[in-house]
């Protein structure tokens, strides 16, 4: 796990030297086009692949906090992002707790939950919320970002972000004893 | 330690690509690794992770270090 946290630091940081280096030059516009999104692209998918929740977390929240200290440009824009990581601590507990303890999830958590507030009969919980708000906050950073870079690697994110919210349907499913609704494309391992 | 001149940069920014794009994810880290980390993203990782996990992985913490003077890491 640590590896890939390493290297997630790597990546912004690297992609950040690029820049910084020979921001107007060929060879930047170069990486633009190439290079810089394949690397990190590769990576994102590699922890797409990895299925571990707590990687997929712990990777969107070193993105979310790079772009806190380094990539915001407006007040707003700041709020959002401190709301998304206060969403993504509030679901790495639920996480925690269904992993730790699927009986208290499912005799203490489950029921609290209308049949209006669930998805397939899962409770849409504050993990749940987390996945929506955030795929739809890097969608609209989609249409905001110009850069084709950031668009890349914004649907990668949005991409792991979905990869994250099937495994966390998978142990919802376990916990409750659902039988799990057939797999969409592409996410299987 | 001062900051790592500009060819170096070039030099092992230029490597770590190359290596990553033969599939030698191993080099490429361990070249990613000689490059100075930026310093929000070590403060960042020290915040997460702490001082000890940044000091035991081998990162080049020397732009942090310019940037924030000495002892950051126990601040």
């Amino acid at each position: 796990m640590a590896g890939l946290i390493d290297e997630c630091l790597l990546h912004l940081s690297r992609d950040l030297e690029a820049k910084t280096q020979t921001p107007e030059s060929p060879q930047y516009k170069n990486q633009e086009k190439s290079a810089r999104p394949r690397h990190t692209l590769i990576f994102l998918r590699r922890v797409a692949q990895t299925r571990d929740i707590h990687v997929l977390l712990d990777v969107e929240r070193l993105a979310l906090e790079h772009t806190l200290k380094y990539d915001t440009n407006s007040p707003e824009e700041k709020q959002s992002v401190t709301v998304a990581l206060d969403q993504l601590d509030t679901c790495r507990k639920c996480f925690d707790s269904l992993m730790n303890n699927p009986a208290g999830y499912r005799e203490n958590v489950d029921p609290t939950y209308s049949s209006k507030a669930r998805e397939a009969g899962l409770p849409l919980d504050a993990a749940k919320e987390f996945f929506k708000s955030h795929a739809t906050r890097l969608t609209n950073n989609l249409v905001s970002k110009a850069s084709h870079v950031e668009k890349l690697l914004l649907r990668q994110r949005k991409e792991n972000v979905a990869v994250m919210r099937e495994c966390y349907a998978e142990l919802q499913q376990k916990a409750l004893g659902i039988a799990s609704p057939k797999k969409s494309k592409g996410l299987s391992r | 330690m001062g900051k790592m001149p500009l060819e170096k940069r070039k030099e092992l920014l230029e490597a770590s690509l190359a290596a990553g794009e033969s599939g030698n994810y191993d080099e490429e880290v361990r070249l990613m690794k000689l490059l100075p980390l930026a310093p929000h993203l070590a403060m960042i990782a020290k915040e997460m992770y702490g001082k000890g996990h940044l000091l035991e992985n081998g990162f080049n913490l020397s732009d942090a270090n310019e940037e924030f003077g000495d002892g950051w890491l126990d601040r």
